[in-house]
């Protein structure tokens, strides 16, 4: 009996044409959007640090040229790319053009720095200056107290001493992957609609071949689950899927083995039918379940990313409690960290949180389904 | 009851769809147009970042550091140690940089160690770069100091006062170049267009799709009012109602941009948002020559929306994605409606009325003729061979 | 004695105000086809819904083969069979895979399960459609699925309700003589409807139903028999005098006399020959008179009599 529910349910499941199109189309087709959309930011991170382009307007041979020449030439990954203008006219064209992103200006003693806007590349720039001026004044102050120290201090300077070191993670994976976790996340909880789908076929206030079905000499928590496992591995096999294609149609990597992401997208499909279970123990009306699943589902996945991929993190700084219960952040969590950190203890913390919140709402489903009777139909 | 009246009812029933959809854009809309929003100077400005700072040392040298380091920037100390948190932090724009500085920071310092302390930066960008030159600078203004027989407390007083000197720099700003901040208004419209797109393509094609059911369609035929009636009547409802849900995303950006030094542009920005909500009535008509059932005019026009969404400047900004994929985005109609939105942005209130503002409200209108005539057309063959 | 296979005893079931079975009570005996008929909204869905133990139910006591009834009483829900009023099949599985899906949760041997459907399938005709997806079917041709998935398995009681509801005429009485071959098989069969032409047609033994109430029952024509008027003639007569009506009123069996236009109405409570005793009358007062009919007493007329209103209001 379980296997015949289970073999039919498969069946009538993987031919609706809706659920296709939702559960497994959608999904693939908002994945390639968001690789056409971000796909290259993944590939070449714009914070990414490349050279600026700047102009330098000169009277004369300056000290500050030398500076310049250690940042452009004189390294294995230049800080600058110096064009030397004739006039200042030349450097404003140059910038209004979008060819530099702002010029240095010598005025006799005096040497200013010109930007096209305030910015993290204007301040580089106006640091570099600010250093210039840092250097000089430092030397002039040693050279006043103590100016036998003036070489070893030039030496020193010239030497460009290092105190800080980067820490390191043994991973790394683009944060723009975020969105496509958000989007594994979303598509796992439009398992909820199958698993609404299912329900309506085993329930006789739902449906009229769920009244025939409770007609017949089926025992409840066999049909329930028969049904359940079938969503399950159907949702299990269109994440699978669409994790597939992110990693060898649109080659974006996850940065762990596959078998890694399957399992964690296959707790998050099984989470998303338990939710769909949930729901449709509850609510009677087949347009307010569905009404209820897309609502659950848009909610949860804007906030674990979706659309804006910062709000996943702003949320765990301030009230971290929503991340905890937010079954999309829960699974794009566990996502980001496998890919980021491998299985560290905040991956465990969301992978257990997936697991616990499957359990919970199958129980209580179950609880509220084993023994229902009908009022009206 | 008259066929406007039927439509206003029918789409009064998808009630519940207007209210998500203006939830989803009051909330989150207004949250990431808040997020994004940047202030236009017109005077340099040295960008403050945000630099959590862990202390473990509580030393001369560290103390000094920071404090230095709240002279240009937000210093802050965070509620957590866990690097993986603040690394997370970090790549997610909470912070910009985090410094950790060791118990024996100060000895390591003194001794001229390469990892006197830790940074996490996201990688190699450039926030990174630039803190780090900061705090090298400063640490490196110390240990000169102390090289030449100064004390502790004398060479972090010495290396803030030189920090504080060379702040005197002379940097400018070049009024003419274009900026291209996003503002609240900007950022707020642009998000609206993705909310009334899937309005207008959800509740317009859901009517559409009701009155073009066959048998309702020959129903309709059979009656006494005239055909060039009942369409005026027709069109004319589904009018009021794209007007009414465009009039309900405008009145809660005017209510939420009072104050906005940005406020005098928003007749631009409606005209805008009056241009996209036409193209978005005729993608609604060409969904609804596809298909009468509700559930596949809602996969399509989420399909459509979203993908338009991220492909034509709506969530990603243009200026981040490949030249490419703009090629391609140039064919679709909420790419002009960015464009536009752009333009209002990057222009004064009194340049934006020109050549380029109306090819660029003029193209988004074509389009939505263009696929309202591709609506009907589609709809009067699937008549004409009974599909 | 036949031996009851179905006794519902003293139903009660409420809506929140609305009491829509009323102490209802019923049997259904074995091998008997009992229609089960009422107008709309007279709460024969709701006591076939109790019957199968799919509603709650206020009072009363429901045994189905001499056992209580109860919602995990699997052994007696393994020997009923049920088609629903609405077509209740799967859309997105074919007219096979239906009839095997619904019989496989009754048949577990899958040798004596694709018997089962082949029979099915060929005592319903849907031979030639075994691949279509509902959606393909025709209305008859979609309710004859939906008698196939509640026939399939060989229930000993079989529960029709309304099957033929928005049927053509050749499907309908393909229908009927569908039930009747099963019938003869060994099924006992509850049939509910409002047509009261079906019941009469079909059914053996007739129940009818009224705002949750027993308010008649018997055979037709023990039904029928309960009725004063016996036979209705109708005549179209051009004038009609007080003498004509008073002399018509002396003819043996004949009770009540009306005009109603330009047509008279004559009912009789019983004997034979009635038609021939008034033209007789006629013809021998030599009255013109146009068109004749004689009817017969229905149900409606059952129904119209106990309750006053029509079947079909």
């Amino acid at each position: 009996m379980f296997c015949h529910i289970f073999l039919y349910r498969i069946k009538e499941l993987l031919r609706n044409p809706w659920h296709l199109a939702w559960n497994l189309i959608f999904p693939l087709g908002l994945a390639t959007a968001f690789f056409f959309g971000f796909g290259n930011l993944i590939k070449d991170d714009p914070e990414q640090f490349t050279t600026i382009p700047v102009g330098y307007v000169k009277e004369a041979d300056q000290p500050f040229d030398q500076v310049l020449t250690a940042l452009s030439k004189d390294r294995k990954d230049p800080i600058l790319k110096v064009s030397e203008y004739k006039d200042e006219e030349e450097a404003k064209k140059a910038l209004r053009d979008g060819d530099t992103k702002g010029y240095y200006i010598q005025k006799g003693e005096e040497i200013s720095v010109v930007v096209g806007r305030n910015g993290v590349t204007s301040t580089t720039l106006h640091q570099i200056l600010k250093e210039y001026e840092n250097q000089k004044r430092v030397l002039e102050t040693i050279g006043k107290k103590h100016p036998e120290k003036i070489a070893d201090a030039v030496k020193t300077m010239e030497k460009g001493q290092e105190f800080l070191r980067p820490h390191v993670f043994n991973k790394y994976t683009s944060v723009y992957m975020n969105y496509f976790y958000s989007l594994i996340a979303m598509a796992s909880l439009y398992g909820s609609w199958l698993a609404t789908t299912m329900l309506s076929g085993i329930s006789a206030n739902m449906s009229e071949r769920g009244k025939r079905f409770e007609s017949a000499p089926v025992y409840k928590m066999t049909s329930l689950f028969a049904g359940i496992l079938s969503t399950v591995l159907l949702q299990g096999i269109f994440n699978g899927i669409l994790v597939f294609y992110i990693q060898y149609g649109l080659h974006l990597s996850f940065g762990v083995p596959i078998w890694q992401v399957l399992m964690v997208t296959t707790v998050g499909g099984a989470m998303g039918i338990t939710i769909g279970v949930f729901i449709g123990a509850l609510v009677k009306k087949r347009g307010l379940q569905m009404a209820f699943s897309l609502a659950v589902s848009m909610v949860t996945s804007f906030l674990s990313g979706l659309m804006w991929g910062e709000i996943r993190q702003i949320i765990e700084s301030h009230i971290p409690v929503i991340n905890r219960i937010n079954p999309a952040a829960m699974l794009t969590g566990c996502l980001y960290n496998l890919g980021n950190y491998g299985l560290t203890k905040n991956f465990y913390r969301d992978l257990y949180s997936m697991v616990i919140l499957t359990v919970t709402l199958l129980l209580v489903s179950v609880a509220i389904l084993r023994r229902r009777n009908y009022d009206s139909l | 009851m008259t066929v406007f009246k039927t439509i206003l009812k029918i789409a009064k029933r998808d009630w519940m769809t207007i209210l998500v959809y203006f939830i989803v854009f009051a909330c989150f809309g207004s949250l990431s147009a808040r997020g994004n929003a940047q202030k236009e100077n017109e005077t340099y400005q040295d960008e403050r970042m945000e630099v959590a700072v862990i202390d473990h040392s509580r030393s001369t040298i560290s103390k000094g550091l920071i404090q230095s380091l709240r002279k240009t920037d937000k210093v802050l100390t965070p509620n957590t140690e866990d690097l993986t948190e603040l690394n997370d932090d970090v790549r997610f724009d909470i912070y910009d940089y985090v410094l950790i500085l060791p118990e024996d920071f100060e000895e390591e310092v003194k001794a001229g160690k390469k990892d006197a302390a830790e940074y996490l930066s996201g990688g190699e960008s450039i926030c990174g770069h630039l803190m780090t030159e900061k705090i090298r600078l400063y640490l490196q203004d110390v240990v000169l100091y102390l090289k030449s027989g100064y004390s502790t407390q004398e060479a972090v007083k010495g290396a803030g006062e030189a920090i504080l000197a060379s702040s005197h720099v002379k940097s400018e700003i070049l009024s003419e170049v274009k900026t291209g901040e996003s503002t609240y208004l900007s950022g707020i419209f642009r998000f609206s267009s993705y909310a009334l797109m899937m309005l207008l393509t959800e509740v317009i094609g859901t009517i559409l799709g009701n009155i073009r059911h066959s048998d309702v369609r020959r129903r309709i035929a059979v009656s006494g009012t005239s055909f060039r009636k009942r369409n005026i009547a027709f069109y004319g409802a589904v009018l009021v109602v794209s007007v009414l849900m465009t009039g309900l995303l405008i009145a809660f950006v005017l209510l939420a941009s009072i104050g906005d030094p940005e406020y005098g542009k928003i007749p631009y920005y409606i005209l805008n948002e009056v241009a996209i909500m036409v193209c978005g009535i005729g993608i609604a008509t060409t969904i609804s020559s596809i298909t009468t059932d509700s559930s596949l005019i809602s996969m399509i026009s989420n399909t459509a929306v979203l993908s338009m969404s991220f492909l034509c400047g709506i969530f990603v900004p243009l200026e981040v994605m490949s030249q490419k994929v703009l090629v391609v985005s140039h064919f679709l109609p909420m790419y002009w409606f960015a464009k536009g939105i752009q333009y209002i942005n990057d222009h004064g209130v009194d340049a934006v009325m020109s050549s380029t503002f109306y090819s660029y409200l003029g193209i988004q209108v074509l389009f939505g003729v263009g696929f309202f005539m591709i609506g009907l057309i589609i709809f009067k063959k699937k008549e004409l061979y009974a599909v | 004695m036949e031996s009851e296979i179905v006794k519902i005893d003293q139903l009660v079931k409420r809506y929140r105000e609305k009491l829509a079975v009323d102490h209802f009570s019923m049997e259904v005996r074995q091998g008997e086809i009992l229609g089960l008929l009422g107008p709309n909204g007279s709460g024969k869905t709701t006591t076939i819904n109790c019957l199968l133990s799919l509603l709650k139910y206020d009072k009363g006591n429901i045994t189905v083969f001499g056992k209580a009834m109860r919602p995990d009483a699997y052994d007696l829900k393994g020997q009923i069979g049920v088609v629903p009023q609405n077509v209740a099949v799967i859309h997105t599985l074919t007219v096979a895979e239906n009839i095997d899906f619904f019989c496989g949760l009754y048949i577990r041997d899958k040798k004596k399960r694709k018997q089962c459907v082949e029979e099915a399938i060929e005592m319903t005709g849907l031979g030639e459609y075994r691949k279509y997806y509902p959606k393909k079917l025709s209305g008859g041709l979609l309710r004859r699925l939906n008698i196939a998935c509640g026939i399939a398995h060989r229930p000993k009681l079989i529960i029709f309700d309304e099957p033929t509801v928005a049927v053509d005429p050749q499907s309908r009485n393909a229908i009927l003589e569908g039930i009747r071959e099963m019938n003869r098989q060994g099924a006992t069969i509850i049939y509910t409807s409002h047509y009261m032409e079906e019941v009469e047609e079909l059914c053996s033994r007739i129940i009818i139903m009224d705002r949750g109430r027993n308010v008649a029952e018997g055979t037709t024509a023990q039904l029928k028999a309960s009725l004063k008027n016996r036979e209705t003639i109708r005549m179209d007569l051009v004038t009609c005098t007080d003498e004509i009506i008073r002399d018509l009123k002396e003819i043996n069996h004949v009770y009540e006399v009306k005009q109603e236009g330009e047509q008279l109405i004559i009912r009789c409570d019983g004997g034979t020959h009635n038609l021939l005793h008034i033209m007789g009358y006629f013809e021998e007062k030599n009255i013109p008179f146009g068109r004749v009919t004689t009817e017969l007493p229905t149900l409606n007329d059952v129904f119209l009599e106990i309750t006053g209103k029509e079947l079909r209001d």
